[in-house]
């Protein structure tokens, strides 16, 4: 009976020492700008517009990633066959990969001196615009999406899809009206990740679509920008930013309880 | 209502985010050097009082990734660099008019509180342990290796040896100098105009450097309001505003 | 004919093939696991597919490879209840009854289903479990939902995969009442996979013993016990003795 409260306690330091680290560099952050300089921070030209940009993108992103996503992590969640591995893999590629890399994947792809541009011609100039940022942002951010509601979609029973059809649910309604709401817990909390991710793009965003204040500058792009003039406005910059995902990450949490509290 | 009010606020975001305040004019977009950010900020001010229907968008990085922007297909009416070497490559490829100098900084060696108890001449910088340069890509970095060996091989392998970070941009370079994470730094004279707690220290005649930078056309360029912006920069009141900033004159 | 099941289809590493006809409302389907009892069920409601043969219940083709016919799940009109608890974990019990009535052909609005809800759990003693989700009820309350919201949609027949082998020995018996007394009164036709012989003697039905893939003997519990045809047989009708 020794060994379980000292096993237990060990387990607390570790836990306890992994939140301290994650934790830290906000609290740091927030002990080295004074109030004075986060008015004066937020109230920065580079301020309103990057917010605005970035909410607007990583929203547009979030959408077309649950539109495109969903399907595809219930595809993941139910097939059987070597080809779901493959494209599993293939769909998880963009984690290991440095945004960077992905940024310049995306030139290769859309840029003027793109692989597929002898092809296809001159995508209507995708790169150093809004939907550029966006592109990246989803490119990016999807994969933690798929993966999160493949996951959430195992965990709905084959026979209460059986029993969803029996009862006069076509494959797509009982998608609708049984496999989404039984995971949507699971589902949100997939999207508030891949919407966290979408939000704090940098690398691929840089490189695919530039850093224009007022269309294509989002606020970590600010944050890199007000770096090289002044440490200070970066710092409350991403004190704004780290607040905003804090908050949208809770909100994702509490939402579905309250979407079921309804019913 | 809560949810309702919650799309409005999203709809605002957009509208907010289409609507262009300059009565739809094409802004006139212009790339610059990390190191002319205030300069070209204080510029933009001076343009668009001149000609209030217009608006300059600014995108500041470092020139190699300017360059690289312009090459994959970036929009882009101006584009002025730390050196002249990148707008060349850009001209030789048919995206940009022959670069056209437009001013000279110098290079300064920094030092922070830290640093500067160790230090009295450029020599002492053998005495510091954690130095930043910029990378061999940008041109604070290709400047700063050509000072260091105009002073003299010994100090040139001694300070790269100390070298903790190179840096993307001669303003991420001071940003580390700033925050203490470096005692010292290679950057622009012009760095040192708005920067917090850091001095410069005395290079000597023989291996000061005068970097020239230079301003090119885009192929891409709206030709009218982009040549305003050029006549501006080379007016009186540009050279003004650069000398503010910490910029001389092209002899 | 109530019943014509005519199934071949290759299950893992043994094939299933059932020719049978039956006019009995109440069929029990018995043998050792994994002899194809589960299967039967799931291809009669249209969750799996056989490679070939015909299937009718009360009246109406639901697959038949020579006419190139397999009519889709949703439109047999089955009420299927799987092995295991599969309340929807989403909807509280009065919204589980009612989901099959808000689709085709019932189509009712929210409103009136739910009215039809509440009579269904009436039906089953559980009119007052309406507002209470499906994690707080017991496993015998759970079935008894399960079994109103089946018969809700007024199905042509009742497709009962083990509904009773989870439960503790109380709730059991009560749901085995409620069940063949809901039976009795209405001559629902169904078709129940079981492993207790009580099931069968509850309900009135008649046995089909499946092995590997086959019926190797069909026929009323009597008969059963006059002529078991394995030791499987012998085993199920020897456990219910002296329990009841």
């Amino acid at each position: 009976m020794r060994r379980k409260p000292s096993g237990h306690s060990i387990g607390t330091l570790l836990a306890f020492t992994l939140v301290v680290l994650l934790v830290l560099p906000l609290v740091a952050l927030l002990l080295s700008a004074g109030t004075a300089s986060l008015s004066a921070g937020l109230s920065d030209p580079l301020f309103g517009p990057a917010l605005a940009l970035s909410l607007r993108t990583t929203a547009l992103a979030l959408v077309a990633i649950v539109v495109l996503g969903t399907p595809l992590a219930w595809w993941l969640s139910r097939s059987s066959t070597r080809g779901r591995m493959l494209v599993e893999a293939l769909v998880e590629l963009p984690i290991v990969m440095p945004p960077a890399v992905l940024g310049v994947a995306l030139l290769q792809a859309f840029g003027r001196d793109g692989v597929f541009s002898p092809v296809v011609g001159d995508l209507g100039g995708i790169p150093f615009t809004e939907t550029a940022v966006v592109i990246a942002q989803v490119v990016v951010a999807a994969p933690f999406y798929v993966q999160g509601a493949a996951n959430a979609f195992r965990e709905v029973d084959s026979s209460m899809m059986g029993v969803a059809r029996s009862l006069g649910s076509s494959p797509a309604r009982a998608f609708l009206r049984v496999a989404v709401p039984a995971a949507l817990p699971g589902l949100c909390v997939a999207a508030s990740l891949a919407w966290a991710r979408a939000l704090g793009e940098f690398g691929a965003t840089l490189l695919f679509a530039g850093n224009l204040s007022g269309e294509t500058q989002t606020l970590p792009l600010a944050i890199y920008t007000a770096l090289q003039a002044d440490v200070k406005l970066a710092v409350v910059f991403s004190l704004a930013l780290a607040g905003l995902g804090g908050f949208l990450l809770l909100l994702l949490r509490v939402l579905p309880r309250k979407v079921r509290g309804i019913q | 209502m809560r949810v309702r009010s919650a799309g409005a606020l999203l709809g605002l975001l957009f509208v907010g985010a289409c609507g262009n305040p300059r009565g739809g004019a094409q802004p006139v977009v212009v790339f610059a050097a990390a190191s002319l950010m205030e300069a070209f900020s204080g510029l933009e001010q001076a343009y668009e009082e001149r000609f209030s229907d217009r608006d300059v968008r600014l995108s500041f990085a470092g020139s190699h990734v300017l360059r690289m922007q312009v090459e994959q297909g970036a929009r882009v009416d101006l584009l002025a660099t730390a050196d002249l070497r990148h707008l060349d490559s850009l001209q030789a490829r048919g995206l940009a008019s022959p670069p056209v100098p437009f001013a000279v900084n110098r290079l300064a060696v920094v030092v922070n509180e830290e640093g500067l108890e160790h230090i009295q001449n450029l020599e002492d910088l053998l005495n510091l342990d954690r130095i930043v340069l910029g990378s061999a890509e940008v041109p604070v970095g290709q400047y700063a290796r050509q000072m260091l060996s105009l002073c003299g091989d010994e100090l040139a392998s001694g300070v790269m040896g100390r070298v903790v970070s190179f840096e993307d941009s001669a303003r991420l370079v001071r940003a580390k100098v700033e925050l203490g994470e470096a005692q010292a730094a290679v950057i622009y004279q012009s760095d040192l105009v708005g920067s917090r707690g850091i001095r410069g220290i005395r290079i000597p005649e023989h291996c000061r450097v005068s970097p020239v930078y230079g301003i090119s056309l885009a192929q891409t360029a709206r030709t009218e309001a982009a040549e305003d912006f050029l006549e501006l920069l080379r007016s009186d009141v540009g050279l003004e505003i650069l000398r503010g900033h910490g910029f001389e004159e092209v002899p | 004919m109530i019943w014509t099941v005519e199934l071949r289809a290759k299950l893992g590493d043994f094939g299933l093939d059932v020719s049978l006809e039956s006019e009995a409302p109440t069929l029990a389907l018995v043998g050792p696991n994994g002899s194809g009892k589960s299967s039967i069920v799931r291809m009669i409601a249209g969750a799996l597919s056989p490679v070939a043969g015909e299937l009718q219940v009360a009246g109406e083709v639901l697959f038949s490879s020579r006419a190139g016919l397999n009519v889709a799940m949703e439109r047999r009109r089955l009420g299927y209840m799987p092995q295991g608890f599969s309340l929807f974990p989403h909807l509280n019990v009065l919204d589980n009854v009612a989901y099959g009535l808000r689709e085709k052909p019932s189509g009712l609005s929210r409103r009136e289903a739910r009215e039809f809800a509440k009579q269904a759990l009436r039906r089953v003693d559980s009119e007052g479990l309406a507002e209470r989700a499906p994690e707080t009820l017991s496993g015998g309350e759970q079935q008894r939902v399960a079994l109103a919201r089946a018969l809700a949609v007024s199905p042509r027949a009742l497709l009962l995969d083990e509904p009773l082998s989870a439960l503790d020995m109380t709730a059991r018996h009560s749901v085995r009442q409620t069940l063949a007394r809901h039976l009795a009164s209405t001559g629902l036709p169904t078709m129940m996979v079981t492993h207790d012989v009580r099931d069968v003697a509850a309900l009135g039905a008649e046995c089909w013993v499946l092995e590997n893939g086959r019926v190797v003997q069909k026929g009323s519990l009597g008969e059963l016990r006059a002529r078991p045809s394995n030791a499987f047989v012998e085993d199920f009708l020897a456990a219910g003795e002296g329990m009841d």
